[in-house]
């Protein structure tokens, strides 16, 4: 029988993770005050950061000691297995070999707990009761609640109104492990009363969330606010991923050619990723891709300028942007990166060319989802399903030229509490819009004039 | 395809998670658009023609032309608000 998953004994798990800002060739610059338009520094994220965490955020070590209260929580789960995909290579019918992390198997059933533990220890040991935070479908808010519980602090997680009603499975886990979830807006804090007051059948925002959740950590004695993705010390704790793989694949003698993860906010393509970057820098020939949601195929297609206004490249999201007006289209980068909130590190290394990123329609995510799910049985999460098509992508053009592939991808997390998505994929309810030729003649016509990469 | 028709069509929404209505992102900044409206939605209809037509100028560089905040600046200005707030309530 060939070998499917390969383990790390408990003892192998690392025992640093790795920071990148002791390696990037284009050192992260701090972040303006908007109050005092000096560099952010420690004492202005204090309200809301234990300091532990903050010096996390602006190390420049290359590697932090995981602690070993850390890392027995870690044990419940990790090290995660690393698997062969020999069913879906199959099917691929392509010279492929593919290799995923799977993450699904944490007790919050995704990635989210590397960085919630962690959170949650560092908290403690400074002496913090209570976190706060915000969560839409509850994928972090759940992993918080579990971080919380197993270190003992109290946790409230503000919950956007609309997935409150609508994700009742996650909303049940965060109290199952103690947390209070709380509809946002809510009574509690004035960031909740005045959008109430303004409209009280309001089915809130993420917005409106984290101003809760920052307005009742900074009011509140004891409470600290923690999130889940785009921060640097969010991204350190991830890299227990990467590091992990990086070590099962050195028991087989093997080495990717190709790096993908899922990014959102990018905690979990950092995770993933940011281990292979630093030999990417050093030298290591791999192809490391960041697999956005997109439903605008002309993104990939259509030409882009570049603005260098600011310390973020962005382009034109699409060329139909200029139609029926004067002035540029807003500037989003190329898979819309910096434009939702992409971590800072992730955008600065896409910039330096360490990191490719690359957008995926709806309908082929969940089509690559859904063959992976019928070869490989674990159901990924949608978010994940955007990296299983960029494995398919890559899969079929090494079918196309005849090479030979390794690809490593992270499956970031399991969907079976997010059933209703391929319920709507399923039933046909998702389809693509196509653009008619004169749309897309007459906005190429609008950029024809603007400079080229 | 009228506001309506818009209003129910579906999509996965990348920040939230979830199944969500054309409706709620419609209004998701309260009088404005989710600034990721464009980016979700224009491969499922002309979402940028829709709101060049139902969004003044003014509104449509509010929510699509102004560059996003960094995280952590926006952590700054909600700290601000939150200590503010605090103080008032006294």
């Amino acid at each position: 029988m060939q070998q499917v998953k390969i383990f790390l004994d408990e003892s192998e798990m690392p025992k640093q993770w790795y920071n990148i800002q002791a390696d990037m060739p284009t050192p992260m610059k701090p972040p303006l005050h908007p109050g005092t338009g000096q560099p952010v520094g420690p004492d202005d994220l204090a309200p809301i950061f234990p300091m532990n965490l903050i010096e996390q955020e602006v190390s420049t070590e290359r590697w932090i000691d995981i602690p070993e209260e850390i890392q027995e929580k870690y044990l419940l789960w990790r090290p995660t297995p690393l698997v062969r995909a020999r069913n879906f290579e199959k099917a691929l019918g392509a010279p492929v070999k593919i290799y995923f992390k799977n993450e699904g198997v944490s007790p919050a059933g995704s990635h989210k707990p590397n960085t919630a533990i962690a959170q949650a220890y560092y908290n403690k040991v400074f002496g913090v009761k209570r976190i706060a935070t915000e969560t839409g479908a509850g994928q972090w808010g759940s992993a918080l609640a579990l971080a919380c519980q197993l270190f003992g602090l109290e946790c409230r997680v503000f919950m956007v109104k609309v997935s409150y009603e609508q994700k009742p499975y996650r909303r049940l886990m965060m109290n199952t492990w103690g947390a209070e979830c709380i509809p946002s807006p809510s009574e509690l804090t004035q960031a909740g009363r005045s959008v109430l007051a303004k409209d009280p059948d309001s089915p809130g925002s993420l917005g409106i969330a984290i101003s809760e959740a920052v307005e009742d950590a900074v009011t509140h004695e004891g409470s600290k606010y923690s999130l889940g993705s785009v921060l640097n010390h969010v991204m350190l704790h991830q890299t227990v991923i990467g590091l992990e793989a990086q070590k099962q694949f050195e028991k087989i003698g093997v080495y990717p050619d190709v790096v993908i993860g899922c990014a959102g906010g990018g905690s979990n393509f950092a995770g993933t990723a940011l281990p292979f970057v630093r030999d990417k820098i050093h030298g290591k020939q791999v192809e490391i891709i960041a697999a956005e949601p997109s439903s605008c195929p002309t993104m990939t297609k259509g030409p882009f300028t570049y603005d260098f206004g600011d310390a973020v490249e962005s382009t034109p999201l699409l060329p139909m942007h200029t139609l029926g007006h004067n002035y540029m289209p807003a500037p989003i980068h190329a898979g819309g990166l910096r434009y939702h909130g992409m971590a800072p590190i992730v955008s600065q290394l896409v910039l330096d060319g360490l990191v490719t990123p690359k957008a995926y329609l709806q309908l082929d995510t969940f089509s690559a989802g859904v063959m992976f799910a019928r070869t490989e049985g674990t159901i990924p999460a949608p978010e994940t399903d955007h990296a299983i098509a960029a494995v398919v992508e890559v899969a079929n053009k090494a079918k196309e030229e005849g090479k030979e592939k390794t690809i490593f991808f992270n499956f970031s997390g399991h969907g079976l509490i997010d059933l209703t998505a391929y319920d709507a994929y399923l039933s046909g309810k998702l389809h693509n819009y196509e653009m008619p030729e004169e749309e897309i003649k007459r906005a190429l016509e609008g950029i024809k004039d603007l400079p080229k990469p | 395809m009228d506001t309506q028709e818009y209003d129910a069509l579906e999509i996965r929404c990348p920040k939230l998670g979830h199944q969500l209505r054309f409706s709620y992102c419609r209004k998701e900044q309260s009088d404005l658009p989710c600034a990721r409206s464009l980016i979700c939605w224009e491969g499922r209809f002309p979402v940028s023609r829709f709101f060049q037509e139902t969004l003044s100028d003014r509104q449509w560089n509010d929510c699509f032309e102004k560059p996003p905040q960094s995280k952590v600046v926006s952590l700054m200005e909600l700290i601000e608000k939150a200590k503010k707030a605090g103080s008032e309530k006294g």
